[in-house]
């Protein structure tokens, strides 16, 4: 990761925010209750995953990239793939927001201090970057994906700079973007299409990550899975001797995302 | 909001998860293809509502491939009709079930009845690991039950796994207060008669509110 350069993005990013907000007055006060600041620097991050990833995790103890895992698999991730495509095929990834990555059901939340301790080779950007590619309409049709991506890496943590700036500028209240309400004013990024991830936080770390660490906040699956999976089992006995959360919910048929969403939304709550 | 798509113009090619042998059976969410086009195809999550499919994510038929191979969507080797108010199942054979929600709900009570007596009979047959593999089928098909919970715990105590125990009450806390479900363990642990006429007592147990 190229710091320097994600740092001249992050002023230009600040700056062209600034320049935004100067030139379409909202007529709303930015961020009156300074719940920007408080909830930028708070956020957890957050990875959700598959229930039958979920028991890999938990028996490994990692979080890995797609291409270490086809890498153990001893197979090559398939060029058309989306990470392969973009580059970001050696990344894990987050959002700074509850779970929002679809059909998932099960999921960790982690301390901001993960980005501390990836400073040096970690980044974020203002949107989810796979969206670029399929979800997502580009601004620019000139101008390449990765291109457009390279232009938003941001350095972590500093990135939440931008958060506090585009919760507090962009939004009615900066709760908000936590509950993923759209945004009322679109801001000056120019992406359209695609959902609440345009504008969600996404932060990637290289190659893989620790679970079992004083970053871990929370673990999120399903009560049947945590009950009969030995796995899923020994790490939720693992969490409550470290005092981390652990939470198993119920799905009412077979609704596993919506639920994991909800349970995470109203754990994320307690932060304002 | 994007216009939704009516369920019968719709075919059911696969399921958004990746099942092992400790989640089945399991109510799935149907990967819906148009029939109209079939290089479209519809993801959860949806809202499913008098007979439309709301608020799906559509994706290029090509894609679904990639997202089984990354472990996200399932994919049957054929595709089959969507129908109003049907659910979507796997069984412990992984063969799929896509039946009217009464009948599914009802089929998956019944998997769910009989695997706890199956438990109940293998732990009187000291077959822990049958138990073990019971109670796990019982509380997939159906997660409301708190008999499974209750031998899962028998059984930690049986090995002096005190956490997982622990772990166990507290997945029926929500449900069951913690001296019923000790009631319920210690049954489990060694049955009387005193204790199967306090478990038929407690069979309508109702669950507890949530607290605050």
């Amino acid at each position: 990761m190229d710091r320097r350069r994600c740092s001249a993005n992050l002023g230009k990013l600040c700056q062209g925010l600034e320049d935004y907000a100067k030139a379409n007055p909202s007529g709303i006060p930015s961020d009156p209750s300074g719940c920007a600041e408080r909830l930028s620097d708070s956020l957890y991050l957050a990875h959700s995953t598959s229930d039958a990833n979920f028991t890999r995790i938990c028996a490994s103890g990692y979080l890995v990239s797609a291409s270490r895992r086809a890498a153990s698999r001893g197979r090559a991730l398939p060029p058309q793939r989306t990470e392969v495509l973009m580059g970001t095929d050696g990344s894990v990834f987050f959002y700074v927001s509850p779970f929002r990555y679809p059909n998932t059901g099960s999921g960790l939340l982690f301390a901001g201090s993960l980005e501390l301790q990836h400073q040096n080779d970690g980044l974020a950007t203002p949107f989810d970057s796979g969206g670029l590619l399929r979800i997502f309409t580009l601004p620019n049709s000139a101008e390449s994906p990765q291109e457009f991506l390279a232009r938003h890496e941001m350095p972590i943590p500093e990135h939440r700079r931008y958060l506090r700036m585009s919760m507090g500028q962009l939004f009615h209240k900066a709760e908000d973007y936590v509950e993923g309400l759209q945004p009322h004013r679109p801001g000056p990024i120019g992406l359209t299409g695609g959902d609440y991830r345009r504008w969600t936080h996404e932060v990637r770390i290289p190659d893989r990550v620790l679970v079992r660490s004083t970053h871990l906040q929370a673990a999120f699956a399903p009560l049947a899975r945590t009950a009969r999976d030995p796995e899923i089992r020994r790490f939720f006995g693992w969490c409550a001797g470290k005092g981390v959360d652990h939470i198993a919910f119920d799905t009412p048929r077979g609704r596993e995302f919506e639920t994991l969403q909800k349970t995470c939304l109203d754990y994320v709550r307690r932060l304002y | 909001m994007a216009d939704p798509w009516k369920l019968d113009d719709l075919e059911i090619v696969g399921y958004a998860n990746v099942l092992t042998e400790t989640m089945v059976p399991s109510v799935v969410p149907p990967v819906f293809r148009l029939k109209a086009d079939r290089g479209r195809a519809l993801l959860p999550p949806y809202h499913l509502n008098r007979g439309f499919v709301w608020n799906a994510t559509e994706v290029p038929d090509s894609e679904l491939e990639e997202l089984r191979d990354s472990d996200e969507i399932t994919l049957f080797d054929g595709a089959f009709p969507a129908s109003s108010d049907f659910e979507l199942w796997i069984d412990d054979a992984f063969q799929y079930h896509y039946q009217p929600e009464y009948e599914a709900e009802e089929e998956l009570g019944r998997i769910a009845t009989e695997a706890i007596q199956g438990a109940e009979e293998a732990l009187r047959r000291g077959d822990i690991e049958q138990a073990e593999h019971l109670s796990g089928v019982a509380i997939c098909a159906d997660d409301r039950k708190m008999e499974p919970l209750a031998i899962k715990a028998a059984i930690c105590r049986m090995k002096e796994d005190w956490a997982g125990e622990r772990l166990m009450r507290e997945l029926a806390a929500p449900r069951l207060t913690e001296g019923l479900f000790q009631q319920m363990v210690s049954y489990y642990c060694g049955p009387s008669r005193q204790q199967s006429a306090l478990m038929r007592g407690m069979a309508g147990v109702r669950p507890l509110e949530r607290a605050a």
